[in-house]
């Protein structure tokens, strides 16, 4: 099977180069990050990837600015798009292990890795 | 003869000389009479003083009299109660010292003991300078003085004393105060930063779970490194925000101005990128450190710095520019409002903070008034305005001088705070 292709839009270089790490051992992922967000669409435009990861607060563009330029795109406006983002938390108790919002799914950084990853399957074949 | 009568809460006690108002002269021991400490070497003033005090044998003042610098410094080192002074009556040529420098040395050892001078010599220069340099007073040697003068100078000393300490009391509260608020502001952006290393530290570890058996050692290790840097890194946000929060009085030790500006920006990052604020520091390599409390300081620049984000949400640019930058005396000599504050330090290097926003400045017939305590130009609900009074307060207690300006071209507020380095 083709691995799938991920972008991980993020200013914490740390952070997605430990994710890229991560999700490239499971062996289904090719991961690019970008870290300037002004560069996000360019990047989008030539990886094409199956699922762009986006970070929320970030210098000079935000994941909000991001996401409605990605949306905008006749490219790349059907590109699911995870939000992953340090601004929620999870509810313990929720039934719902994703918060939504307008139809995406945002998931807080700390989720453990594993549950990040079966998120990411989910909506790339579009269970979720 | 009785002219006058002092009621002071249960206890009644009748004066034979100097009539005070009942509020003055509430000494530390909570005895009706003040302890001073009289420093002088002429036998012959201490009795018209003793005199003057204690008209007709009364008993309003406990006098201990000592006739040199040495003896008056051991006195102030004994304890007990009869070395519980409440002021100190000086004067200034004595066998072991002679003008201000006795005043230096009483100073130096008196602690927070009000000082009041009273010298044979009349030059007025010396008695502004002394009297700037923290003499409650300065007064002349006359036999004539009636005795109210010498009594209610001292009764005075010491009540001015005690207000200026209730004063500085209530003025750290509020710093105390200001910055838990502040705490309250940045525990969300905190919270925020701190998630970004945690993740790091989950993802690693997930990695190293799965990958311990057939990872190869260098990759391995790669990821033990970033697992440790992340960890490293929230410690030392939590660390900071320790730091920050604890209610310490001011100890100013030679610092980098730049690690505290660099830290407050840290703290705000999160402020500072949901407002979409573009920060341009320029913090040269080659700093001279001056002195600073660091958290008092990163108090006063995380003020400013949310003051000129939260003007710029109101229009104008999204450019903050933050710069340091050091002079000598002589270049900033040639600013008008910093001559005389550079004067008085002598020669020497300036070290200068400036924060420059594109907000919309200040009414010019305001700018005189931010620094008042409840001074807002934000709407009602964005800020009680004790942020810059207390800015003020600090940098008051770091011997430095802030000033506010508008900017024309483009339209901004320009905050300075300059430190005196030593030397």
């Amino acid at each position: 099977m083709k691995a799938s292709q991920i972008l991980i839009i993020d200013d914490d270089k740390g952070f997605a180069s430990m994710t890229k790490l991560f999700l490239e051992s499971k062996g289904e992922f090719e991961v690019a990050c970008e870290s300037d967000s002004r560069q996000a669409l360019q990047s989008a435009r030539e990886q094409k990837p199956d699922l762009i990861l986006l970070d929320i607060v970030m210098p000079h563009l935000d994941g909000g600015d991001v996401h409605a330029m990605l949306s905008a795109d006749s490219m790349l406006g059907r590109v699911p798009v995870i939000f992953l983002t340090s601004m929620v938390s999870q509810e313990d108790n929720s039934e719902d292990p994703y918060v939504r919002s307008g139809g995406n799914v945002m998931l807080p950084k700390t989720t453990p890795p594993d549950q990040l990853m079966t998120c990411i399957q989910q909506k790339i074949s579009g269970q979720i | 003869m009785q002219i006058g009568r002092i009621v002071e809460g249960e206890q009644t006690y009748t004066a034979t000389g100097p009539i005070l108002p009942a509020s003055l002269g509430r000494s530390k021991t909570g005895r009706k009479t003040l302890s001073a400490l009289y420093v002088e070497d002429d036998p012959a003033w201490v009795r018209i003083v003793e005199e003057q005090l204690n008209p007709n044998g009364g008993k309003l003042f406990q006098l201990t009299s000592v006739t040199s610098i040495k003896e008056a410094k051991a006195a102030l080192r004994k304890e007990g109660p009869d070395f519980e002074f409440d002021v100190i009556l000086l004067d200034l040529n004595l066998p072991d010292s002679r003008d201000s420098e006795s005043f230096d040395q009483i100073q130096l050892h008196a602690g927070d003991i009000p000082i009041v001078i009273l010298s044979g010599e009349g030059d007025p220069n010396v008695a502004i300078g002394l009297v700037e340099k923290g003499a409650q007073d300065y007064l002349l040697k006359d036999f004539a003085h009636t005795p109210e003068v010498l009594a209610r100078s001292l009764f005075s000393a010491v009540e001015r004393d005690r207000i200026l300490k209730e004063r500085n009391e209530l003025q750290s509260q509020l710093i105390q105060a200001e910055k838990l608020e502040s705490l309250g502001r940045i525990a969300a952006g905190v919270a925020h930063e701190v998630k970004n290393p945690l993740a790091i530290i989950q993802m690693g570890v997930a990695f190293l779970k799965s990958e311990i058996e057939s990872g190869d050692t260098e990759t391995l290790k790669k990821v033990c490194d970033s697992v440790q840097a992340a960890s490293n890194r929230a410690v030392g946000i939590i660390g900071g925000m320790v730091d920050f929060a604890r209610d310490d009085s001011v100890q100013l030790a030679p610092s980098d101005l730049r690690e505290v500006v660099t830290r407050s920006l840290e703290f705000l990052n999160y402020e500072i990128q949901s407002a979409k604020v573009d920060v341009v520091s320029e913090l040269p390599q080659d700093l001279s450190r001056v002195l600073l409390d660091n958290s008092k300081m990163q108090q006063v620049v995380m003020n400013l710095v949310r003051n000129s984000i939260q003007a710029m949400q109101e229009g104008g640019g999204s450019e903050l520019r933050i710069c340091i930058r050091s002079e000598r005396h002589e270049t900033a000599r040639n600013s008008a409002g910093l001559k005389r504050w550079v004067e008085k330090r002598g020669a020497g290097e300036v070290v200068t903070l400036e924060i420059r926003d594109h907000g919309p400045g200040i009414p010019e017939d305001r700018l005189a008034q931010v620094f008042e305590p409840f001074f807002t130009t934000k709407p009602k609900g964005k800020g009680a305005g004790l942020g810059l009074s207390v800015v003020f307060h600090i940098v008051e207690l770091h011997g430095a001088l802030i000033r506010v300006a508008n900017a024309a071209n483009p339209v901004g507020l320009i905050t300075r705070i300059h430190f005196f380095v030593p030397v």
